[in-house]
């Protein structure tokens, strides 16, 4: 079924970026994949040639830890990232470790609140990972959420604050600003991807979060980013 | 306990493990691997005996709360079934691989073709 798209405004020059992670370092040069290359390989391999490939065992690190050495030995054939139509993104394991993915996608078709499960992704697996249309119904509500949020504790601040600071706007200026701030961070959030090679992490792991795992890449998506700008944009009091 | 000491004497056999639903480790013997149902991996904790395919759905972890799996299918055990880390930058690790990558290629379908 053809779905007519999200935005008709043009697509980014690179549909993605990716950023490799060792613990909560960042190792070498941010990857960009352009949009005439919808499919892009992350693998162990030293040589990137043929097609869009980005190679984490070429990247050095001075300060790279036993754990990072052992875990990067695995990665092998990594994974597969694929950009279908407008913005969707399915990837495929082609290591034989599993890769742990934190997506909201997957959250939501595993029946889990956002951000509450690790989705470990088997060796040959092959999965839709991010979904643009859901993403951007998501950013639309989140978005309207947090404006009312800080709308209402700009009014809160207003109306309690006695003395000079409430005088003029000034305390409902710094409450509206800085509820929107934690608001587009979220938000951001909703536009990207992370996954883990070879180590899991949350309860079930010994590491709690993904900046803990030894070898893990941050994959940005382009056009969700720019929907989530118009969707910004869109609102009122937007650069207040 | 018996099977396990018979093993070890005979020399072949080798440690493996996954990290299927939760880890474990066995001792693949390569003489009792006959048929692809054959139990033929021991595991390290029960000493219970075990086909590969059966072996990767095997494991004494409790289960997970906040991992989710996906595309696992004990089919594609060869996909998960490695050789025990501990032979990882040892003398051994060559030979022990090879020889589970002839494990895996036994009786899958491309030497099933081969033969008939
Ligand atoms: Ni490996
Ligand atoms: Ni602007
Ligand atoms: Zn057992």
């Amino acid at each position: 079924v053809l779905q007519p798209p999200v935005s008709t405004h043009p697509g980014p020059e690179f549909w993605c970026s990716i950023a490799y992670f060792e613990q909560d370092v960042q190792v070498g040069e941010i990857f960009k994949v352009p949009s005439s290359c919808p499919s892009v390989v992350v693998d162990g391999y030293v040589d990137p040639s043929g097609g869009a490939r980005f190679c984490l065992g070429q990247l050095s690190n001075v300060q790279r830890c036993a754990a990072s050495e052992r875990a990067r030995l695995h990665i092998g054939k990594g994974v597969q990232l694929e950009r279908r139509g407008e913005g969707d993104v399915w990837m495929r394991c082609r290591s034989d470790h599993a890769v742990f993915v934190q997506s909201f996608y997957l959250d939501r078709e595993a029946g889990r609140a956002p951000g509450d499960a690790v989705h470990k992704v088997y060796p040959g697996a092959h999965i839709k990972v991010f979904d643009l249309r859901q993403c951007h119904r998501q950013m639309q509500q989140q978005a309207a959420t947090a404006q009312a949020a800080a709308t209402a504790q700009a009014a809160a601040v207003a109306g309690s604050i006695p003395g000079p600071g409430s005088v003029g706007g000034i305390a409902p200026a710094i409450g509206l600003s800085v509820a929107a701030g934690l608001g587009v961070d979220d938000l951001r959030r909703l536009c990207l991807v992370r996954l883990s090679f070879v180590k899991g992490w949350g309860p079930d792991y010994p590491r709690a979060s993904i900046t803990c795992t030894p070898c893990w890449i941050e994959v940005h998506l382009h056009r969700a980013l720019q929907l989530l700008d118009h969707v910004l944009h869109a609102l009122p009091d937007a650069h207040a | 306990k018996n099977t396990l000491a018979q093993l070890k004497e005979t020399g072949s056999a080798f440690e493996v493990e996954h990290e299927c639903l939760g880890k474990c480790q066995g001792l693949f013997a390569p003489q009792f691997y006959l048929a692809p149902d054959d139990p033929c991996i021991q595991c390290l904790e029960c000493y219970g005996m075990f086909s590969p395919q059966t072996f990767v759905m095997h494991s004494h972890r409790s289960p997970d709360k906040r991992t989710c799996h996906w595309g696992f299918e004990s089919a594609k055990w060869h996909c998960y079934l490695h050789i025990n880390q501990k032979y990882l930058g040892t003398s051994e690790e060559r030979e022990l691989k090879h020889l589970l990558e002839e494990m895996k290629e036994k009786f899958s379908e491309k030497n099933q073709k081969r033969t008939r």
